[in-house]
């Protein structure tokens, strides 16, 4: 259905993603092996691999949304693929000067670099800004990208029918589809946080560029920095809901969703809600105003709602007593949400802010986002991926699956999920390369998730080998 | 009027000049905090009283100046007096303007009140005192004695003490209307969970708390973090205005 | 474990646990064998039921709100007057913490803190540095309250020891690379 050429840089995107997910885990293996005590990492090693961890994963699944949302817009409105590969290359020079910045030079900030810390120089000299530029890479690749497709939306779409505002009237002659409703609403919460990203970047350098001697507000800045970091994480997996919205009817040869008042109601509120959700990263600032802690919670558990009551509804409703054809796609889509949902009770008691005070940067926070992102982002893009590989050559997708890769993707991503929650239930901190000895039970729980992440890294390897080995045959034989 | 603008003036250079601020400054406003005050005796009007006499009756902010300052004085006296009128707490508190200059007599610091035409304003106490050494170790408050110009090299600084004779709040520097209603709230036994220190934080500070509306307005700084949003949804619009209709023109 | 840990660890895994067997079960009803035959095909009115669903959900979580949000921990005792006062001072990696403020110019005073139990305490908590966290573990190793020590501010934490026996301070905010290691101590008698 696509050209060549759209094909090929697609397939080189899966491959290259699939190629930085695996050396990831690996790092995440390596630092639960760490905090185990099973091996030993200096200490300034094993922070560079969290930040390049943190990093990359962030930045590879945000991309693999993109990619998604990219190939799937083609059905409705005209993109060009030039923004895709402008996209692409920006992010691979933002990629490469983050690995730099890390593993050349000594940079282990975080992947949130919280200001003042990457001022505070415990590296080279050159390491933070090239980090910061990095950082600046991205976002004005991702920025561009995400204007670019707002653009070819408008183009088709007016405003109101781009957000779905014509079904709150009796009558409507257009149809919006969910997935152009989703992608816009997401595309807006982007380009917010990345603008955010940019404004937080400047004032970094400003500071830079004055030698130090115009310091900023620590909790301004700590307030950009969340509004950019936990919008952006959270995005991603609103890009793989667009596409569920898109694909699953379609794999499960059902008819498609159509659109209506509370599905265009719901994304609406979540477009809101979700700028103002970030304040319960600043629960702990006792000096942040109190209306925004309350409105901190109040967003969080809101956020939540519509896209909750309406998706998770939907695919419920949709496999419900309906024979379903099922293969890996539309599997991993409902195992998928089944992950988003886990993930987001445990969102929903960590931005509880009674329960926050004991819960705030402990490992409860990895093991909310980590089910969110691994079991259910992660699980979307690749059902895509699966997807995709097929629609390639107009073919659909064999019905097999493998019961054995579900099964170790299961045990291994949830015990290793569950590791995390009992260390944030333990009192364990999160970002310790190593536990004081009164935490003990924080390497010991440390070592059984490694172990499962073993086991997830085999299932993920499994899953992907169909999708690696025809993404390399499309891209070599276009190229010969 | 003339007044007002030489005070804005001033606002902003000070303002200008504290983001250099290092942070070994930062932590004098929390020198001394919770300790109790020296209860030393100080004249007013003639009458000689121990400090107690007046933070049992009601919590006091002390104010310390000299009078033949050339600087800071008198334009903090001056905001201070005009942020007062500002604030309508229905809370009790005095503010008692010591002088730190042993040359300061009394009649100096009537000559002062007048200056601010307070010398009939009851909640205004000026005063002077022989036990300069001992307030200014109690207080924290630094002079130094700069024998070219004459002058005292200091900081300007309010401290405020509730009715049991603790010290429960410093400011130093001028200070806005948020800070000075917060001073006034804390020494009423109103508790305040977290300050901001000067000098490190002058430039871009997100929110003001206000404890006499309980509310807080929001500074310079939550403008700036709302600035991306909205250019989000100015740029939104822009576009779907700027592609309106041509859907219908194209179908 | 405490009984606030426990119980929010037994909700997660409830929660779990229901969300799994949903899933598992809506799937089951979707497999061909239990499909064929039966002559169903999928859910009656949705629409009323998707309402209801709504509804349950817009309840449970208002509910849970009103139930946590005055607890928040920012005016924790805060119309007693505390029986210590305890000023700390964070840094690139180290915890001072002293009965006196320091005097500016100076490093911070540091000495060993003993604090009455069961009479309100309170910490003024800043950071000479970057961006630290206060985290108090009880005599259990279990994390009980916190707050964040930030450049620029003073944070004020109230609370009232219960068991005597030594504490914990952590720093709970990624600081660099001893950050692990960022760890002092206080005694309650
Ligand atoms: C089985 C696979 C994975 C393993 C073993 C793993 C392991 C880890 C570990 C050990 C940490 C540090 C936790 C700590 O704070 O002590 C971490 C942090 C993190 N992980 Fe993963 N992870 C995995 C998958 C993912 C995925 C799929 C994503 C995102 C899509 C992700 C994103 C992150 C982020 C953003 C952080 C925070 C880094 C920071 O605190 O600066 N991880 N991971
Ligand atoms: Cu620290």
């Amino acid at each position: 259905m696509a050209e060549l050429k759209h094909k090929r840089v697609l397939s080189l995107w899966i491959l290259t993603v699939f190629l930085l997910f695996v050396a990831s885990i690996i790092m995440g293996i390596l630092m639960r092996l760490t905090q185990g005590n099973a091996m030993k990492m200096d200490v300034s090693g094993f922070f560079e691999i969290m930040t390049v961890h943190g990093a990359t994963m962030i930045g590879i699944w945000f991309v693999a949304g993109m990619a998604s949302v990219h190939y799937l817009l083609h059905r409705y409105v005209r993109v060009t693929t030039w923004i895709n590969l402008f996209a692409m290359v920006f992010t691979v020079i933002g990629v490469v000067m983050l690995w730099c910045a890390a593993f050349i030079g000594k940079f282990h900030a975080g992947w949130t670099f919280l200001y003042p810390l990457p001022l505070f120089v415990a590296w080279k000299h050159w390491a933070t800004p090239v980090f910061l530029s990095a950082l600046g890479v991205l976002s004005v690749g991702w920025l561009v990208w995400s204007v670019g497709m707002l653009v070819a939306i408008f183009k088709k779409y007016t405003l109101q029918q781009a957000f779905g505002w014509q079904y709150f009237k009796k009558v409507h002659q257009v149809d919006t589809p969910p997935f152009i409703l989703i992608t816009v609403v997401t595309l807006i919460g982007i380009v917010a946080c990345l603008l955010t990203a940019l404004l937080l970047l400047g004032l970094f350098f400003s500071e830079i560029a004055s030698g130090n001697k115009l310091v900023h507000d620590a909790l301004l800045m700590k307030n950009l920095t969340y509004f950019f970091g936990h919008t952006v994480a959270n995005e991603i997996l609103y890009l793989c809901l667009a596409t569920l919205y898109e694909l699953l009817p379609e794999v499960s040869g059902r008819p498609k969703w159509k659109n209506s008042w509370y599905i265009a109601l719901a994304w609406n509120a979540t477009m809101i809600f979700i700028l103002f959700a970030f304040f319960h990263h600043m629960y702990m600032d006792f000096v942040q105003p109190e209306a925004m802690q309350v409105i901190g919670q109040l967003a969080s558990y809101f956020a939540s709602l519509p896209a909750v009551a309406v998706t998770l509804f939907s695919v419920l409703a949709f496999v419900f007593k309906n024979s379903i054809r099922w293969t890996t796609t539309n599997l991993l889509f409902f195992l998928g949400t089944m992950g988003w949902i886990i993930g987001g009770v445990g969102a929903v008691i960590d931005s509880t802010i009674s329960a926050n005070v004991f819960l705030h940067n402990s490992l409860w926070v990895p093991a909310h986002f980590h089910t969110y992102l691994a079991m259910g982002s992660v699980l979307m893009s690749l059902a895509f991926f699966n997807w995709v590989v097929f629609d390639f050559y107009n073919q659909s997708e064999p019905e097999k699956i493998s019961r054995l890769q579900i099964i170790l993707l299961l045990i291994g991503g949830f015990g290793f999920l569950l590791m995390f929650y009992l260390g944030g239930a333990y009192s364990i901190p999160r970002r310790f390369n190593v536990y004081p000895s009164q935490l003990s039970i924080g390497s010991a729980l440390a070592l059984a998730a490694a172990a499962f992440a073993v086991v997830y890294l085999i299932a993920i390897i499994l899953i992907n080998i169909r999708i690696v080995k025809r993404c390399i045959k499309i891209f070599s034989s276009a190229s010969s | 009027m003339y007044k007002n603008i030489f005070l804005c003036f001033f606002l902003i250079l000070t303002r200008s000049l504290s983001w250099g601020l290092d942070g070994k400054e930062a932590l004098s406003e929390e020198e001394n905090i919770y300790q109790k005050i020296a209860n030393v005796a100080i004249t007013v009007k003639g009458k000689e009283y121990p400090l107690s006499a007046f933070y049992s009756k009601s919590p006091i902010i002390i104010a310390q100046v000299f009078t033949r300052c050339t600087g800071i004085c008198m334009p903090f006296l001056l905001q201070l007096k005009t942020n007062l009128q500002f604030i309508q707490t229905g809370k009790s508190y005095k503010i008692l303007v010591l002088s730190f200059d042993p040359r300061d007599s009394e009649s100096d610091m009537q000559q002062l009140a007048e200056t601010f035409s307070l010398q009939n304003d009851s909640n205004w106490i000026f005063a002077t005192t022989d036990e300069i050494e001992t307030l200014n170790n109690s207080t924290g408050f630094r002079a130094l004695w700069d024998s070219s110009s004459l002058q005292y090299s200091h900081e300007a600084l309010l401290t405020g003490i509730n009715s049991e004779g603790i010290i429960k709040k410093k400011l130093i520097g001028m200070k806005n209307r948020e800070a000075i209603s917060n001073l006034i709230s804390e020494i009423n036994h109103g508790f305040i969970p977290s300050y901001s220190i000067p000098g490190q934080n002058s430039m871009l500070n997100c929110f003001n708390y206000d404890p006499v509306s309980g509310k807080n307005k929001p500074g310079i700084g939550f403008l700036i973090m709302a600035v991306p949003a909205l250019a989000t949804f100015l740029l939104v619009l822009l576009l779907g205005y700027l592609s309106k209709g041509l859907y219908h023109r194209r179908t | 474990m405490n009984p606030q840990h426990l119980n929010i660890l037994i909700l997660f895994i409830v929660m779990l646990i229901i969300i799994v067997g949903v899933f598992v079960y809506v799937y089951r009803t979707s497999l061909p064998r239990n499909t064929e035959g039966s002559g169903q095909s999928g859910l009656s009115n949705p629409n009323q039921k998707r309402f209801l669903f709504f509804v349950i959900l817009a309840a449970v979580l208002v509910i849970l709100l009103t139930a946590t949000l005055p607890k928040t921990p920012y005016y924790y005792f805060a119309n007693e007057e505390p029986a210590k006062v305890v000023f700390v001072v964070a840094r690139q990696f180290s915890f001072a913490m002293s009965y006196q403020s320091g005097k500016p110019g100076t490093p911070p005073p540091n000495e060993a803190i003993e604090l009455p139990a069961g009479k309100t305490v309170e910490f003024r908590v800043t950071s000479n540095d970057v961006n630290h966290g206060f985290a108090i573990y009880d005599t259990q190793n279990q994390l009980i309250v916190q707050t964040q020590a930030m450049p620029g501010y003073v944070n004020r934490l109230r609370w009232k020891f219960e068991q005597p026996g030594h504490y914990s301070i952590r720093c709970l905010e990624f600081c660099g690379a001893a950050h692990a290691f960022m760890e002092s101590s206080f005694l309650v008698k």
